[in-house]
């Protein structure tokens, strides 16, 4: 089939056209040719981890059978990633048979970090950027996912850019979803102290590799420090790409 | 201590605003935390390690009920005597007969958490006996008659000017807030209690099959005297302590110590395999083991969630969680708190009654990473909350409404095919657009928790798959088109 097939979560998708326009952007860059499913939607995470797995039955059904075809599907949001690895098996675990389908698509589902440096074995996209940066560490990538390097790695290779240290840069920012709005308070203590690390770290800008995260500190900083800048890291690479390169 | 689980979201705002426990809370955890690691380190494969102890805890919570009939066995051929107690009830009334059966009128305790689930000290004094707790900070919440703030430094929330104020009121000490001279003076008035007690009682950290020990892990000597000088050492113990052999009992015993202060091993290990024999010159005349279930066999049988019998109570889980860091123990409304206390007290307790525990949690899933009995935590509270929708009859669960639940359906059903999609989007997406204030939106009738904290961004003026689509047509038009911010040359 070739290409790579791009999931692009309904929270981009919604509120965040241009990550997913910086992951198109990205891929070509690394001279792939992205393609996209319109019939995509969600992949249910909300569904699943507030309990209500039964309602996501039939949309990790939906998502196997659009993306099973392709080889190589790519994604950048860490929590939509884990959500069809790691989930979607518990999710159909009382249908051995789809569960066996999602258990194969899930060994060609790539976080875009992931893909961009396991997969291709790029790291260097030719971004400039003179400053500093900081890196927090989403949990589903960090934990749910084990990706902890990759990131990091396409950081090293922005011409410019230092990474300086970020305090509990492997602890939550606070989101949690369904737990931002039940818990307020308590969200809005840890997401606080977030904040204050990366203000502390001395960063121009804090990057990160979730939707859910991102969301979360730019309406922090939105609202209470909106001279601080918080990117996804696609956004930050693809914003910093000088236009010409000579491959 | 009483149950009250169920005031969770009036407790966090009362430790939010607690600026002092709460800054507290974070810097004692990011300390053990970071003992943690370092001690970790002084494993050739810290890694392999975990793995060893996770399958080992695994093994014997399956293997539980053989491995208690042989450790029964096995302490009861070395000469201790082995009771079966259902519930906390059983237990107490088995402990209370034996004290005031020989007439004791004081007891001595080393810290036991199960202890503190069976309100032991409570049942004894009301029989007539006064007990004085052994461990140090244990000790000073017994006094305060507070809940401990965390499983393993009970009294690590309080200042030394409050410990003094307790202490000279206690024992009639100048006051001091000399940290060390106060820890004197506690050992001081400490030992005195030691040497009259008639019983020492303590918990047990693991029990071993093979050869019908039980093994104790602290660092100030109170239980290794609790179990060496009262003549009789009764030892409460829940039935998921027990494993096959003491290789298996050093190996966890290893790893608890360094996820639990971040030492490669506690100043005392004792292991303890029957009373004092003809010949030995230490140990009591009587050892009393009580093996307590308490609920735990009936959510057994099922196989998910007997994981929750693997925790070895080092509170690890606590030390990394962004929730416990912000609350501290007694928050969460009983004794076991933070992670372990979020997948444990619904099966004690209740599900219904203990639902913040496990809906406040930002799934995270740093607890799991670090818990040496390699419990999943984020898959037993989701199975929590199917419970409280679904309600679940083998644990009594009911069926809740849960807020939300009409929304999800709704989104469900919108997700399922690409046109609900579309029009949910479109519909979503002007509802939206009426909120925008310079590019922002700071307030909606809806999602308030969101806007008590944060703005959203204005959606962009297009979604991604509008984006693409127009992007697609105009390169099927333009074959070398060069359009939008995206350079791409196919």
């Amino acid at each position: 089939m070739g290409g790579v097939s791009l999931f692009i979560p309904c929270s981009v998708d919604l509120l965040l056209a241009e990550l997913g326009q910086a992951t198109v952007k990205l891929i070509r860059r690394a001279g792939q040719n992205p393609f996209y499913r319109p019939e995509q939607t969600c992949c249910g995470h909300p569904a699943i981890t507030s309990g209500h797995t039964d309602l996501a039955v039939n949309l990790a059904k939906r998502f196997v059978e659009i993306f099973e075809k392709d080889d190589c599907i790519v994604c950048p949001a860490g929590s939509c990633v884990y959500t069809i690895k790691h989930l979607y098996p518990r999710v159909l675990k009382d249908e051995p048979a789809w569960q066996q389908r999602a258990r194969a698509l899930a060994t060609r589902v790539y976080e875009l970090s992931e893909y961009m440096v396991d997969v291709l074995g790029v790291e260097e996209l030719g971004a400039v950027f003179q400053g500093k940066v900081a890196y927090h560490e989403s949990c589903s990538l960090l934990r749910h996912l084990g990706i902890d390097q990759q990131p990091k790695r396409l950081i090293a290779g922005v011409k410019g850019a230092e990474l300086v240290p970020l305090t509990e840069a492997d602890t939550c920012c606070g989101f949690g979803g369904e737990f931002s709005l039940r818990y307020p308070e308590l969200s809005g203590a840890i997401l606080g102290d977030k904040v204050q690390n990366f203000i502390n770290s001395g960063a121009d800008v804090l990057l990160l590799s979730d939707p859910g995260c991102l969301l979360n500190i730019a309406g922090y900083l939105s609202r209470n420090h909106p001279e601080k800048k918080v990117m996804h890291l696609a956004q930050f690479l693809a914003a910093n790409l000088r236009e010409e390169v000579t491959a | 201590m009483i149950p009250q689980t169920e005031r969770y979201r009036e407790m966090v705002l009362e430790s939010l605003r607690n600026e002092r426990q709460r800054q507290l809370a974070g810097r004692v955890a990011g300390i053990f935390k970071f003992l943690r690691s370092y001690a970790l380190q002084s494993y050739e494969d810290p890694a392999q390690v975990m793995r060893n102890v996770a399958d080992t805890r695994a093994r014997s919570v399956e293997n539980m009920p053989e491995l208690l009939e042989r450790f029964e066995e096995r302490a009861a051929a070395a000469g201790a005597k082995v009771y079966w107690a259902r519930n906390s009830q059983e237990a107490n009334r088995i402990i209370t007969d034996i004290v005031t059966a020989k007439g004791i009128k004081l007891a001595v305790k080393g810290k036991s958490m199960v202890s503190e689930e069976t309100e032991l000290n409570h049942v004894l004094e009301k029989a007539g006996v006064e007990v004085f707790e052994g461990d140090l900070g244990e000790f000073i919440v017994q006094q305060l008659h507070q809940p401990p703030f965390h499983i393993v430094g009970p009294a690590i929330n309080l200042s030394a000017e409050e410990i003094s104020d307790l202490f000279v009121s206690l024992m009639g000490i100048e006051p001091t807030h000399d940290p060390v001279a106060l820890g004197r003076a506690a050992r001081v008035y400490l030992r005195d209690k030691f040497a009259s007690a008639g019983v020492g009682i303590t918990g047990v950290n693991v029990a071993v099959a093979e050869t019908g020990s039980i093994c104790l892990v602290e660092n100030e000597g109170n239980i290794r005297l609790a179990t060496s000088k009262p003549r009789i050492h009764i030892a409460l113990m829940s039935i998921e302590k027990v494993v096959a052999d003491i290789g298996e009992a050093l190996e966890a015993i290893g790893l608890l110590t360094k996820s639990c202060t971040g030492q490669k091993i506690s100043s005392y290990v004792s292991v303890i395999t029957g009373p004092r024999k003809d010949g030995e010159s230490d140990g009591p005349d009587e050892l009393h083991i009580v093996i307590l279930d308490n609920g735990r066999a009936a959510f057994y049988q099922d196989p998910e969630l007997r994981q929750a019998l693997r925790c070895i109570r080092c509170g690890a889980c606590l030390g990394v969680c962004p929730i416990y860091t912000r609350i501290g123990g007694p928050t969460y409304g009983w004794i076991y708190s933070g992670p372990m206390g979020a997948v444990l007290n619904p099966l004690l307790l209740g599900v219904n009654r203990c639902q913040d525990l496990f809906e406040a949690c930002t799934q995270c899933g740093f607890c799991q990473e670090v818990c040496p009995g390699g419990i999943k935590h984020l898959e037993m509270f989701n199975r929590y909350r199917q419970m409280v929708i679904h309600g679940y009859s083998a644990l009594n669960v009911r069926k809740e409404p849960k807020k939300g639940t009409r929304f999800m359906k709704l989104f469900a059903w919108g997700m399922g095919a690409a046109w609900r999609y579309r029009v949910g989007a479109k519909l979503g997406r002007f509802f939206l657009k009426r909120y925008v204030k310079d590019g922002k939106i700071h307030a909606l009738p809806i999602l308030k928790g969101w806007f008590q904290y944060r703005d959203l961004p204005g959606p962009a003026p297009y979604t991604f798959r509008e984006w693409w689509a127009s992007q697609e047509s105009k390169s099927v038009k333009h074959s070398a088109g060069k359009e939008g911010s995206v350079t791409h040359g196919q």
